[in-house]
């Protein structure tokens, strides 16, 4: 009896093992989490990103540290392929054109190492961004470089893979598996194994925008695939007052809702994109407190927040197209007319410090002036700078137009569009000082506003323009810190999930709908809600009022005028666009079925080598043995008993 | 089907049959037709049908050859200038590669 029992308990014991047996994939591969891709983006002559090949990129690694190890590279690599790793130091134009010149370069990984300082600049934008569309373009006479650290990363189409990490465990098994197998004895590192890197990200589009559109099109298959989705999302809208049915005279007050980046996933766009935002919805949160029962008789302001914007101003240009083709009706339903539109106010990239105009005919208008004094800014007429307005003033020059911004001629801001564009950059963490100056800002233009559109000065107490600091420094946290916080929490349905991560702004495909935008039209309506009480949460459904979380967590039902429209380009719906004619944005971003890096022990060339003539002999071998027993078969087998046919 | 246990006549069928089908856009059925009966049409010894069925082997195996030539052709001509042609090249492909143009 004992003696079966230890027998089952050692057959449980091996059967036990077999199953939760390490897998062979597991002890050979060691797999990457968190780690950001770059991809393919196209637009309508163009093809811009990376991608790696179909079954994936194999390089073996080697840590660049500096400019002799580039050029170790260049002249003296015997290993094949090489995967290089980088840190922020060396990711510049130069050295990544002169390692897609090398052509053995199968990868590289950008590794931001914490304990080092942050680099000086790094944007991987344009000079100039959105070059070719807008109004005032950047051709060759009229020379501005808007982003003078720029490096055009952005707009390049790269024939390696790039990952981005900043998983410092990640990092330090990359070196250490550098530093043990293949930094010694470098000259003959090819005979022996070597680390190396695969990495994966397959991109399913090709040419450019028109030819994969047409290919995701193709309807002569059964089962087609799709090769890339336009790019876009939502313009979020809120109106003071509601729109007449005729006639309107309507202040713009815009801010941007995207930035971008060259890795999948993070766009923190802090300093780029947050604080323009962060200052609309504040003002709009402060006019809103501010006219609480005044009437609306002349006037009226219009908040929107334009999505996009960094792809060729897709959300401007979608907006203005809809009031030209009379189907802009998202403010209560009334069609709302270009001709409507006053003057656009529109706030840029903010930081403490001066602050400037660009404006464009706006020496009669009163708004503005006030603007100029109370925020003391130096004012730069006809200067435009590569934002929103730019859509605007393409379609009427003569357009009342300004952008409140904290640069000049140049962008203060050394990391537009970079993946470092964060809280880091912002010093949002050591100082109190950018919220007071967003707060000061929204203030300002909140009582002026309120001036212009009733007349009358309005009634400001202390406490109330406090309050104004208190929102603007919550709503920093919320989109520099993370999106679990008190505001988004308060703004989404009572316990909603949040994700305990900085949002990205980037715009993404049009079919996704974005949480970034998803979250900030709760927000906005938050801010300037109009709060019906005495409901419970089916009610307020019942009502078609929105049922939020409110700052207690209790519940709150409210009724909102905040709306929203599509953001994606004319381009697209308009039927036989010329994709090339360079009028509206054609950014499309590609299909792609796995993002990955793994590393692994890659056998030397002499191993592998052997490894295919063993495998390719043995298979030969036993051909040419079947083939022989076969034709010997009846002495073998001795099979004289067989039917004759 | 073991062509030297059937009576010659009803090898003459088989040969002329395959060979008339072959006219349907069927090259590989003349291919098989030339290489199935060329045995019979050359080696085996003489007998009445023989004289037919080696025609039959010869005209498939021009059929066949000339298909065969013109398939590499076009195959070599849109492999190597699929790119090139653009849209056109797409509209007339049924699978279309990824990640390339």
């Amino acid at each position: 009896m004992a003696k079966c029992l230890v027998c089952g308990y050692l057959l449980l014991f091996f059967v036990i093992n077999l199953v939760a047996a390490e897998r062979i994939k597991d002890m050979i591969y060691m797999n990457f989490e968190g780690v950001a891709a770059c991809f393919r983006r196209h637009n309508g002559t163009h093809q811009f990103g990376c991608s790696s090949s179909r079954s994936g990129s194999v390089g073996v690694i080697h840590l660049v540290e500096d400019e002799d190890d580039i050029r170790w590279l260049e002249h003296n690599a015997t290993a094949g392929d090489y995967t290089v790793v980088l840190t922020f130091s060396m990711f510049t134009r130069d050295i990544l054109l002169r390692l897609k010149n090398a052509n053995n370069i199968n990868g590289v990984l950008l590794a931001k190492n914490t304990s080092q300082p942050l680099p000086e600049f790094y944007s991987p934008e344009d000079t100039c961004p959105n070059r070719y569309s807008g109004y005032k373009q950047c051709n060759d006479d009229v020379h501005v470089d808007w982003n003078p650290h720029g490096s055009s990363l952005l707009m390049e189409d790269w024939p390696f893979p790039m990952f981005y990490t900043e998983n410092q465990t990640l990092v330090e098994a990359v070196r250490s598996c550098f530093l043990k197998h293949n930094a010694h004895d470098i000259e003959n590192q090819q005979y022996r194994p070597l680390c190396a890197l695969e990495m994966k990200s397959f991109m399913f589009a090709a040419i450019n925008s028109e030819s994969c559109i047409k290919r995701s099109d193709f309807k002569l298959n059964f089962n087609p695939t799709q090769f890339c989705d336009p790019l876009g999302d939502r313009n979020i809208y809120w109106p003071l007052a509601p729109i007449n049915q005729d006639k309107n005279s309507v202040i713009l007050v815009t801010a941007r809702l995207d930035a971008s980046s060259l890795f999948d996933g993070i766009s923190p766009g802090a300093g780029n994109v947050v604080t323009g935002l962060v200052t609309l919805l504040a003002t709009a949160y402060y006019l809103n407190t501010l006219a609480k029962d005044a009437v609306v008789n002349k006037t009226n302001v219009v908040f929107c927040l334009l999505n996009g914007e960094a792809f060729d101003y897709i959300g401007s240009s979608r907006f203005i197209y809809d009031l030209k083709e009379g189907n802009f009706n998202a403010l209560g339903g009334v069609n709302l007319k270009f001709d409507d539109i006053k003057s656009v106010i529109e706030f840029g990239q903010l930081t403490e410090g001066e602050l400037f105009l660009h404006s464009n005919n706006a020496q009669n208008d009163e708004v503005i002036k006030k603007i100029q004094v109370a925020l003391n800014a130096k004012i730069l007429e006809g200067s435009v700078p590569p934002t929103s307005v730019q859509s605007f003033l393409e379609e009427r020059p003569n357009l009342t137009a300004v952008v409140i911004s904290d640069h000049g001629q140049q962008f203060k801001n050394k990391y537009y569009n970079g993946i470092l564009d964060d809280a880091e950059s912002l010093n949002f963490n050591k100082s109190d000082g950018l919220a007071t100056t967003l707060a000061k800002i929204a203030t300002s233009v909140a009582e002026i506003l309120y001036e212009d559109v009733f007349s009358a000065r309005p009634f400001v107490d202390y406490d109330s323009s406090h309050l104004v600091e208190f929102y603007v420094s919550e709503m920093l946290k919320c989109y520099l810190e993370t999106a679990k916080c008190t505001l988004f929490q308060a703004a989404s349905s009572p316990n909603a999930k949040l994700a305990n991560q900085v949002l990205s702004l980037y715009v993404g495909v049009h079919r996704v709908p974005n949480t970034a935008t998803t979250l900030t039209g709760q927000l906005l309506a938050f801010l300037t809600r109009e709060e019906v009480s005495n409901m419970t949460e089916a009610m307020c459904y019942e009502n078609h009022l929105i049922w939020m979380a409110g700052i207690n967590n209790t519940g709150l039902c409210i009724n909102s005028t905040v709306n929203y429209s599509t953001a994606m380009s004319p381009a697209f719906i308009i039927d036989g666009y010329d994709m090339k004619s360079g009028m509206y944005s054609t950014w499309t971003e590609s299909i792609w079925q796995t993002l990955s890096v793994r590393m692994f022990l890659k056998p030397s060339a002499a191993t592998e080598r052997l490894t295919m003539i063993l495998g390719s002999s043995v298979a030969g071998v036993s051909f040419i043995l079947v083939w022989f027993i076969n034709s010997r078969a009846d002495i073998l087998f001795n099979s004289r008993r067989t039917v004759n046919c | 089907m073991d062509l030297s246990k059937i009576p010659n006549d009803k090898k003459l069928y088989l040969c002329k049959w395959y060979f008339r089908a072959g006219f349907v856009f069927l090259p590989f059925l003349w291919a098989v037709n030339a290489i199935w009966f060329a045995k019979e049409a050359f080696i085996e010894p003489h007998y009445e049908e023989q004289k037919q069925i080696k025609r039959y082997v010869i005209f498939s195996a021009i059929g066949a050859s000339i298909w065969s030539f013109a398939l590499l052709a076009w195959i070599i001509t849109f492999q190597t200038q699929r790119a090139a042609w653009g849209e056109f090249a797409d509209s007339i492909s049924y699978i279309i590669p990824t990640g390339i143009p």
